[in-house]
């Protein structure tokens, strides 16, 4: 399958001072469309870097970024970008805020039946006239997931999405973020710090390794959804993963 | 509404207990009923004026000043204030001399606003516009230039183009901040009025107050000042209520008090 997204030595680096200090060094990797993939790393690895970088919210230092033939720059519509945080406005309803992308793009039905769809498919169906100051972390992090989905990216990049959530809100959301997956195939590349997320949702896990000079791990998950942590292969595969997180600390 | 009722009554009772025992002390002989007439003499003496229309006039002349210069205020401001919050290369060539200028109280100028423009309604209006000026243009800058870059990110990688970016991030974002700046705008012109009519007035509040002094009736003065209090109150009442039917989301976050205080 050729790929629907493709990031070609992509370098980042940061002068501080005299020093040169790299956050991304040559990384290179592809998604399939449909694919969700997952990036994991430790805090200042760069991850989040990587994804602004795709998402056109900063410049790499060298390197290229292809999606469905074309070189990406700046940011694009076709780029959905869901934050650690909500980042809803807070002037508008909820149901403006997931409407902001297409407004005035589409007729007044088409809109009207886009939020409402989108509302129903995240599960905040009744709460069209809330302010976002009105709602719960979960609720908005629900709302911000729709937003980005309303103008219909061709990919869709979560910075962390669920990191800021209590654990049983987390949890709740991770299911049915696996559901609007199943029923959207996105293509998604979701960045996270969590070993259990990733494992729980990416057809394929990216590590980010600490030191950029490294490549990292490559893992696929060819397991079926919903899937159990229990699972001896994915235990294996887990500790695969927190060995070379602690392979790091021992550098 | 029994929660509206309930927060005037609060407001009230202050004010209501103040004039009370003001009265009382007034009826007992304990105060000089010359230096501090009574609450019923001041009352007395709006219900006169009111009756002869003069309250009125003075009253219409005032506020027509004030409508003008705020509105000049606000139109010269409003436009500045949103430049220099979005070019804040401009701010380094322009705010110290914006700041110098903000040091200065209206009242200082007015000798030269007389000089430069007469002793008519220009003179007036320019003092009540200078110093209504600073707040509405301060607050504004601040609110544009305090924009939450995270939300200006969100909106870019919606594809949005500059302009879109400022009239559907920046300016509802600092338009709270713009009326906060309004709010003060108006005190500061309602203020500064009164400032402006002590200095050849033929009519206005500021005038009766004057007038006041010349025929040496305490009762006169404290009636103009009440009338100031009272319109400064209720124009500020307006203005809030302009906020919350513009700004609905406003009611459901944390409200900044306005701070009030001009060096005068």
């Amino acid at each position: 399958m050729a790929a629907f997204l493709e990031l070609k030595e992509i370098s980042k680096n940061y002068t501080i001072g005299s020093e040169q200090i790299w956050a991304l060094r040559d990384l290179s990797f592809e998604v399939a469309s449909g694919e969700l993939i997952c990036i994991i790393g430790k805090s200042g690895c760069g991850k989040t870097t990587l994804l602004r970088i795709i998402a056109g919210l900063e410049k790499q230092t060298s390197g290229e970024i292809i999606l469905n033939g074309q070189a990406l720059k700046d940011t694009g519509r076709e780029r959905g970008m869901v934050f650690q945080e909500p980042r809803l406005f807070p002037w508008l309803t909820l149901e403006e805020n997931i409407a902001f992308g297409i407004k005035g793009r589409m007729s007044r039905e088409l809109n009207y039946k886009t939020v409402a769809d989108l509302m129903e498919m995240v599960g905040l169906t009744g709460f069209a006239r809330a302010w976002p100051s009105q709602l719960s972390g979960g609720m908005a992090q629900r709302a911000a997931i729709a937003r980005a989905l309303a103008v219909d990216p061709a990919i869709l990049l979560l910075d962390e999405p669920f990191s800021a959530l209590d654990a049983l809100t987390r949890s709740k959301l991770l299911t049915d973020f696996l559901h609007l997956w199943q029923r959207t195939h996105k293509t998604c590349i979701h960045v996270t710090h969590d070993v259990n997320e990733a494992l729980t949702l990416g057809q394929k896990i990216i590590i980010l390794p600490s030191n950029p000079g490294r490549i990292g791990d490559v893992i696929s998950l060819p397991f079926p959804y919903p899937r159990s942590l229990e699972n001896p292969e994915l235990r294996a595969i887990k500790e695969r993963v927190l060995s070379q997180f602690f392979a790091d600390f021992t550098d | 509404m029994t929660n509206v009722l309930k927060k005037t009554m609060m407001a009230l009772l202050l004010p209501f207990v103040l004039v009370l025992v003001w009265q009382l002390f007034s009826q007992m002989g304990w105060l000089n009923n010359y230096l501090l007439p009574p609450p019923s003499g001041i009352i007395d003496q709006l219900f006169a004026l009111a009756h002869h229309g003069t309250l009125l006039k003075h009253l219409s002349a005032s506020l027509y000043r004030v409508g003008c210069g705020f509105g000049l205020a606000f139109f010269l401001a409003l436009p500045l204030g949103f430049l220099l919050g979005l070019v804040p290369r401009a701010q380094d060539y322009l705010s110290p001399f914006l700041n110098f200028l903000q040091q200065i109280p209206a009242i200082a100028w007015i000798p030269m606003f007389i000089l430069w423009l007469g002793i008519d309604e220009t003179s007036k209006i320019s003092i009540i516009t200078y110093s209504g000026f600073f707040p509405i243009f301060l607050n504004t800058m601040h609110g544009i230039s305090n924009t939450d870059s995270k939300l200006k990110e969100v909106a870019s990688t919606f594809g949005l183009s500059p302009w879109q970016i400022i009239v559907r991030v920046y300016l509802p974002s600092a338009a709270p901040s713009v009326f906060v700046g309004m709010r003060l705008g108006l005190s500061f012109c309602w203020r500064s009025l009164v400032a402006a009519e002590l200095l050849g007035a033929s009519k206005g509040i500021g005038y009766l107050i004057q007038e006041g002094r010349e025929l040496a009736q305490p009762d006169l003065m404290l009636a103009g000042v009440l009338m100031i209090g009272l319109t400064g109150l209720f124009l500020d009442f307006l203005f809030l209520r302009l906020e919350k039917t513009l700004l609905p989301w406003r009611d459901t976050q944390e409200r900044r008090e306005v701070p009030k205080w001009q060096p005068f």
